[in-house]
């Protein structure tokens, strides 16, 4: 392999990596932050009848 | 070597972080989460009799300046990461050279990690009787390590390339995610300090 071939292979790999990373971050913050607002209003609608 | 192989090999930092992401959601879903948890509660007690341990139970003055130093140290690795990832988001310092910004905030990034990992084990140590018990700490925790692990073996070699190289939708990509991935770190950090007292 070209070492031209090799340093495009390494960008598209890091670029996939990247892509996994960033997708699965998303997802989990979105997740877990939805759930955590939904369990604080279910608090406070406990505490004050909401 | 076959070309499946060199295909494979071609991948390597691709398949090593799915198979890392599976490992994790299989490990968080499995019985053996739970059973290493149990584990590791003799390994907290212990930590809490440690010097550190004692100190920060004991010296609330120690504890205080210990977790000033976090805070600041929080704050640099922070301001880091908001000045590298805007400009690459091109929010802010846009007449500066990315590479530039990239370079130097790594810098001040990773003298703050550094400090924030230090003090960090000394307060855990102090409370480790409490974090034990609080789901806030492990997702903290998790967040960390993907935190350190994204950016050491991702954004770093992926950003020290010319940017023009990069997809750009895959720059801002990176720019989010170490937003999310830092403020969440953050953000679960302080709710230790208001959970479970």
């Amino acid at each position: 392999m070209s070492d031209e071939t090799q340093k495009d292979s390494n960008l598209a790999d890091l670029e996939s990596a990247a892509m996994a990373v960033g997708a699965t971050v998303i997802v989990f913050s979105l997740v877990y932050w939805a759930f955590q607002i939904e369990t604080t209003y279910a608090l406070l609608a406990l505490a004050y009848g909401w | 070597m076959t070309t499946a192989t060199m295909s494979i090999g071609s991948h390597r930092r691709t398949i090593t972080t799915v198979v890392l992401v599976l490992i994790t959601l299989i490990f968080a879903f499995s019985s053996a989460r739970r059973a290493m948890w149990v584990d590791l509660y003799e390994f907290f007690l212990w930590m809490e009799t440690t010097w550190f341990g004692v100190i920060g139970k004991t010296w609330g003055a120690a504890f205080a300046v210990v977790e000033a130093f976090h805070l600041l140290a929080m704050a640099l690795l922070g301001g880091a990461v908001f000045v590298a990832d805007f400009r690459l988001l091109g929010w802010a310092f846009t007449e500066v050279p990315a590479q530039e910004i990239m370079d130097k905030s790594h810098k001040v990034f990773v003298v703050g990690l550094i400090v924030v990992l230090s003090t960090g084990v000394f307060m855990a140590c102090g409370v480790a009787g409490k974090i034990y018990w609080l789901p806030v700490f492990w997702y903290k925790m998790l967040v960390l390590m993907t935190g350190i692990l994204f950016v050491f073996f991702i954004k770093r070699p992926l950003l020290a390339r010319d940017l023009d190289e990069i997809k750009p939708w895959v720059v801002k990509l990176v720019a989010v995610t170490s937003l999310l991935v830092w403020v969440t770190v953050a953000a679960t950090g302080r709710w230790i300090g208001f959970a479970g007292s």
